[in-house]
């Protein structure tokens, strides 16, 4: 069981969308020029129509990073829970940044987030557990917490992946139709982030037991990766995108094998689906969030009030902690709802949270 | 516009889209939950069909979340509607 109360949540969400057919059209220019025009003519049609029927009509974007870019926007998140709180970035014990999208190797981002935020003290670090590492960094406050050696936890997330591509220069090539399918997954990237300040459960939004479950065989199913790294796979020797995935590798994964974890998760700490307020799916795409949702037979008033898919696309780690900041700034949230949290990451990893808000 | 496209047709072509026996596409059958088609396949197969027969779905229709009967008649309306 873990020992934990949100203190303060926070979110900052770019105010700059891009609509399908703008992120299509840039992609095309960018990695399809070696295109053969038919083949051009249905990558783009086809590519628009896809994310049509999958439910996204924009993705979040920067519209200045020098304004917002990745650092502003974590500073921005957490700032906010730090103001919430009531509390100085003095009084932080530990920060942990757990974003996808993180351009730095060294320093880590928490080291420059510490900086940014003014810390004078306390410990920080990244973790890296892809779309999970939110609900991941609560396990670990947890044991923090409950080993008291920490009491403020600020948990951050800064997600934005167009600001990634930008900065690659927009490497690697698409050399057929087939492999547009892999390497266009970005589509449904937007940008966002999202802080959490942690504290030992009070009674209040409180977040009771965290579960995973993780399986590396299908690893190869989704990539971020430095180009032309070398990989432990031949059939990526020479891979010239810093992105990869199997769409359908990873919503048929997500969707047979989720359903018995989130159900194990369920029996192991005697909770009961049809007695949970709300199910919360992070936003990996609606195809599969609406497969997932309909073999767990999540009845509609069960599905948590926002959805920020459609118009932000998939904010990785962010998905979760920015949909709770605005549910509860929206007041859709009430005192004692019982929320489950799920998860999921390529690696492939399957991740639950249940809180009492 | 070619002569309308008989549901029978309409099974077939999707049997060739998904690479499926047609007998297991009734008219009932929801594609998604029942056959395990996976999603991105099936949204290949309506782009597919919006491009050879010249219509257009809603993303209001949901195709993807109903049954082959109910994707059909959405089909059989935008052949028959002229566009605009």
């Amino acid at each position: 069981m873990l020992n934990l109360s949100i203190r303060a949540l926070s979110y900052y969400i770019p105010k700059g969308r891009m609509t399908n057919g703008e992120i299509v059209d840039l992609f095309a220019e960018k990695y399809c020029r070696n295109l053969p025009l038919e083949d051009l003519e249905q990558f783009v049609y086809g590519s628009r129509r896809k994310l049509d029927f999958l439910e996204i009509k924009t993705r979040s974007c920067s519209v200045d990073y020098r304004e917002d870019s990745s650092v502003q926007m974590a500073v921005k998140a957490a700032q906010e829970a730090i103001g919430t709180a009531g509390i100085s970035a003095g009084e932080i014990d530990l920060l942990l940044f757990v974003g996808v999208c993180n351009p730095f190797r060294e320093p880590s981002y928490s080291i420059i987030l510490a900086h940014e935020l003014g810390m004078t003290r306390g410990n920080y670090y990244d973790i890296n557990d892809t779309c999970n590492g939110f609900l991941k960094a609560l396990e670990l406050s947890s044991l923090y917490i409950s080993t008291g050696k920490y009491r403020n936890i600020l948990v951050v997330t800064s997600e934005n992946p167009l600001e990634l591509l930008e900065a690659s220069g927009y490497t690697g090539t698409v050399n057929s139709l087939e492999e547009a399918d892999y390497k266009m997954n970005l589509l449904f990237a937007g940008a966002g982030a999202a802080a959490m300040l942690l504290t030992a459960d009070n009674g209040r939004k409180s977040i009771r037991y965290y579960g995973e479950q993780r399986n590396h065989e299908d690893w190869e199913l989704s990539l971020y990766v430095s180009p032309k790294i070398h990989m432990p796979a031949p059939r990526f020797e020479g891979l010239d995108f810093m992105s990869w995935a199997d769409g359908r590798g990873i919503a048929a994964n997500v969707i047979r094998d989720m359903p018995g974890f989130v159900y194990e998760f369920l029996e192991e700490h005697e909770l009961r689906k049809d007695s949970m307020d709300y199910i919360f799916s992070h936003q990996l795409g609606r195809n599969i969030t609406n497969s997932l949702l309909n073999k767990l037979e999540v009845k509609t008033d069960k599905v948590f009030p926002v959805n920020t898919f459609p118009e932000n696309g998939n904010m990785g780690s962010a998905n979760i902690p920015a949909g709770l900041a605005i549910a509860d700034e929206q007041g859709l949230l009430r005192e004692g709802d019982s929320i489950l949290l799920l998860g999921s990451a390529c690696g492939l990893t399957y991740g639950a949270a249940y809180l009492i808000w | 516009m070619e002569n309308r496209i008989s549901f029978a047709q309409f099974q077939a072509l999707f049997a060739e889209y998904l690479g499926i026996e047609a007998s297991r596409l009734t008219p009932e059958v929801n594609l998604l939950l029942e056959l395990g088609i996976d999603s991105l396949s099936l949204v290949n197969a309506m782009i597919r069909l919006e491009r050879e027969y010249q219509i257009m779905f809603s993303p209001e229709d949901r195709v993807m979340t109903r049954t082959l009967g109910e994707a059909y008649e959405r089909f059989d309306y935008y052949r028959r509607t002229p566009p605009g």
